[in-house]
């Protein structure tokens, strides 16, 4: 949050929050356009852009370390855009671990979350509702109207939706019954509705007292004030950093309602304006965001990024720590992730063709780290290292390893 | 690459790059939270089960030596403020009829006649109940075993069991986003650069979820070697991260990024801050161990740590479990037992309080040369303590529906003796004010 940042920086900022990282070139290529002018263009890219196709073909052979990698590799693409970047961000909100389903069930998952990524959230909290990993994930697929199981009921609305407070336990043991029926076939791996397993009498539900179905209890919490406050809060922290001020809260709360909960307006609400750009560097990159912005910084030539690497930092696609997902705080910066981080940078070689084509000069690895405005005292450390190691390689490899363990570039 | 100098770099880095082979190889099997640590040292056990999983040699033949002066019984903890908790987490499932037998028990001959040892074998407690043979250091040592445990929920899943435990919920419906262990942290939390921390997990354990205290997670005990690592490079590396480190201009974040690397630092070399060659005791050469010398290590300076988790994975024994279940306690016995003399040679024994902690036990029926996923199970205590059996036994006879053991003992009073170790009032922490189980701690 430097107070002259400069058009560079800005323009690696608008890469880091709305793709995942600031690849090298890409920020110089952007270089002569407005920095919103390119968050526009980006927000437009991902709005068209198709999820992949993915099916679990792709992964009988290696299974599910197959389906982590890929996950991986994709976050580090340097085609990775706004799709990509909401789907992760999805994820962690509306999470479900492999600890708890079938890898044939998250890879639908992954695909259902990317095909909603940019579009509705009520349709997206509708999907995945009914979702097969989500159904085993918060046992839906063991709940029946007769003994309804509430902790799906409980979380769409604590975490996915509302926030607590926002809701009575009795919100909670009634929409546990009108979620009912819905479970995973295990013979067939499909989600199927039985009637008679679902609760129909009518009960009272935030005011309203009729029959319920799966459909009207999420439109009901969807429908609900809090639900755009509770959501445009948890984009604004991954794509903004920080809390938003109450007052830009409402503001963005009212673009998401009057749009219906479309996701799109709401990311133009939020990322098209001052407050987006003033907020440099003012979250932490978490683990798989490093493990993709190294990958993308020296290539994965150089570093091919294993799905071990991301249990060093305790963030495994699908392994989330609870159902609240992965903090988005501080704590990626302790101790414990700053040696998880080391050990991956350290795991490098550089390929001969990043040391082709990078010149070991203090400029232009940082640069192609994708860092514009580094503090002085960053600078001085990478000229002292240049002076004590002249000799190319060696040289080229300190300033990069110096860079990518700099307080920088451990930010967002 | 090539260098036409700094020939102990390429050494250095050559190495670490076998090093981090070893992790790598150990890592891509993982597949549970404990897993990725590495594998040499059982590689170098010349004790290594047979094919058919059978231990090979006297299962208890260095411990019996290394523990020939048991230390004296410890008849007062030591002072509130010093206290620290070791938890070993045995993951998959420990089999407590196989932990603590109840060798005389008819009913237990007919339910699993193929996985009961000989009794000579065992180490007796009392004319009802002995120890597992490999447990005969611990015992000699001196140790308290709690029977009964486990959750009335009596969910027979890993994931849903393990978050119970993990987050300290007294019930399915008690949910929880901070850990047990992390709570517990909250509650001792005086602004030290560490408060928990577990050894061999990952970068998030559930467990240790904390409000406001830190606590970390290390991936193995060899965390930060390249901090340590000899020769010019090296050297100038770590010396430049300590440099940007030294400012504070950028604002909060940036020095929350700074604070990490020196704090990060500051750990690999305690850490490694020690020679393997003068430890007051040698250590065997399992992962267990290894992460038991750190914790050692780590309880000696001034990090300020009061919590160490360590797993120990394994206890999934559907197969073959005689042998593995063997071998795997005979792990945790020459690790406890080489760390509690570590601890006495410092007089840090008497403040160390370590318990295990696994998701549920086992079927007391065998299922072909295995068991299933149980109920109640059992934790094995070690400190000052009152040494010998707690808690009541669970009926061979009257089975729960899943014909597994009914529990005795709700988690949820394990866990208030545990918060009571440090004088913690048990409903800061865990729902329903359950009570601490008497006579435990002295």
């Amino acid at each position: 949050m430097a107070q002259t940042t400069t058009n560079e920086e800005l323009h690696a900022h608008v890469l880091r929050r709305l793709t995942i990282t600031a690849h090298p070139g890409q920020t110089e290529k952007n270089a002569s356009l407005d920095p919103l002018d390119v968050a526009a263009e980006i927000i437009e890219e991902g709005y068209a852009s198709q999820p992949k196709s993915q099916s679990l073909i792709n992964y009988e052979e290696n299974g599910e370390e197959a389906f982590i990698k890929d996950w991986l590799l994709d976050l580090a693409s340097p085609e990775a855009g706004l799709r990509d970047r909401m789907a992760w961000f999805w994820h962690n909100h509306l999470t479900t671990s492999l600890n708890k389903t079938q890898l044939v069930h998250v890879v639908d998952q992954r695909r259902l979350i990317a095909e909603h990524a940019l579009g509705n959230f009520r349709e997206l909290l509708q999907a995945i509702t009914v979702d097969a990993a989500m159904l085993h994930y918060l046992d839906g697929s063991y709940s029946s109207g007769d003994e309804p199981n509430e902790n799906y009921a409980r979380e769409v609305m604590e975490l996915f939706a509302l926030g607590i407070g926002n809701y009575s336990e009795e919100d909670i043991r009634v929409a546990a019954r009108g979620l009912s029926g819905w479970y995973v076939d295990y013979e067939t791996d499909k989600v199927v509705f039985d009637a008679e397993d679902h609760f129909s009498r009518p009960l009272r539900f935030f005011g309203t007292r009729k029959r319920w179905t799966n459909e009207s209890i999420i439109d009901e919490i969807c429908d609900q004030p809090e639900c755009a406050r509770h959501v445009s809060r948890a984009i604004y922290r991954h794509i903004v950093g920080g809390e938003p001020e109450s007052q830009k809260l409402d503001e963005l709360a009212d673009v998401f309602r009057s749009n219906d909960l479309e996701i799109r307006p709401l990311l133009e609400a939020m990322v098209l304006g001052d407050d987006f750009l003033n907020h440099v560097r003012s979250r932490a990159r978490s683990g798989i965001e490093f493990i993709s912005a190294v990958t993308a910084t020296l290539g994965s030539d150089s570093l091919d990024p294993e799905p071990w690497s991301l249990w060093q930092l305790g963030q495994v696609p699908y392994y989330p720590p609870n159902v609240a997902g992965w903090p988005g705080d501080a704590r990626w910066l302790n101790a414990s992730q700053a040696l998880g981080r080391t050990g991956i940078l350290f795991e490098a070689e550089l390929s001969d063709r990043l040391i082709d084509r990078l010149e070991p000069t203090v400029d232009k690895v940082l640069n192609h780290c994708g860092l514009f405005d580094v503090s002085e005292d960053t600078r001085a450390v990478m000229d002292a290292a240049l002076k004590k190691f002249p000799a190319y390689d060696q040289g080229l490899e300190m300033l990069l390893n110096i860079a990518i363990s700099s307080p920088e570039y451990s930010l967002a | 690459m090539t260098f036409s100098e700094a020939d102990s770099y390429q050494d250095a880095k050559t190495t670490s790059r076998r090093r981090f082979l070893g992790l790598a190889a150990a890592g891509a099997t993982a597949t549970s939270l404990g897993a990725g640590a590495f594998l040499l040292g059982k590689d170098n056990d010349p004790r290594l089960p047979t094919v058919d999983g059978r231990v090979t040699s006297g299962s208890t033949g260095s411990v019996a030596q290394q523990s020939s002066n048991p230390p004296a019984a410890l008849t007062k903890a030591g002072p509130l403020a010093d206290r620290t908790l070791i938890i070993i987490e045995l993951e998959g499932g420990n089999d407590g009829l196989a932990t603590l037998i109840p060798y005389g028990s008819g009913a237990l001959r007919n339910l699993r006649p193929d996985l009961l040892h000989e009794e000579e074998e065992l180490v007796m407690l009392d004319d009802e109940m002995a120890l597992n043979p490999s447990l005969a250091g611990l015992n000699e040592q001196g140790i308290a075993v709690l029977e009964g445990i486990g959750s009335t929920d009596g969910i027979l899943s890993h994931f849903e069991m393990s978050q119970l435990w993990w987050e300290g919920a007294t019930s399915i419906d008690d949910r929880r986003h901070t850990g047990f262990l992390g709570r517990l942290c909250d509650q001792l939390d005086v602004g030290d650069p560490l408060t928990g921390l577990s050894i061999g997990g990952n970068g998030h354990v559930p467990q240790l979820i904390a409000e406001k205290a830190t606590t970390l997670g290390l991936a193995d005990a060899d965390a930060g070697w390249f901090f340590r690592e000899e020769g010019e490079f090296f050297e100038h590396f770590r010396k430049s991260l300590l440099s940007m480190s030294a400012t504070s201009t950028g604002g909060e974040l940036m020095n929350a990024a700074r604070h990490g690397s020196t704090q990060a630092i500051e750990f690999a070399d305690m850490l490694g801050g020690f020679d393997p060659e003068e430890r007051p005791v040698e250590y065997p050469g399992s992962d267990l161990a290894n992460s038991l010398a750190v914790a050692a290590n780590l309880m000696r300076s001034d990090s300020g740590v009061r919590i160490i988790h360590v797993p120990l994975g394994g206890f999934d024994t559907h197969d073959d479990q005689r042998g593995t279940h063997d071998y795997l306690l005979m792990e945790l016995d020459e690790a406890l037992v080489a760390f509690r003399n570590d601890l006495a040679s410092d007089g840090l024994d008497a403040s160390t309080l370590i318990a295990t902690t696994s998701e549920f036990g086992r079927r007391p029926k065998s299922s072909d040369s295995g068991t299933d996923h149980g109920n109640a199970s059992m934790a094995l205590l070690a400190g000052p303590i009152t040494l010998g059996r707690h808690g009541e036994s669970p009926s061979l006879t009257r089975l729960d529906e899943e014909d597994n053991l009914a529990p005795t003992t709700p988690m949820a009073e394990y866990y208030a003796t545990l918060a009571n170790w440090f004088e913690i009032d048990p409903s800061l922490v865990l729902s329903g004010k359950p009570k601490p189980i008497p006579g435990i701690l002295i």
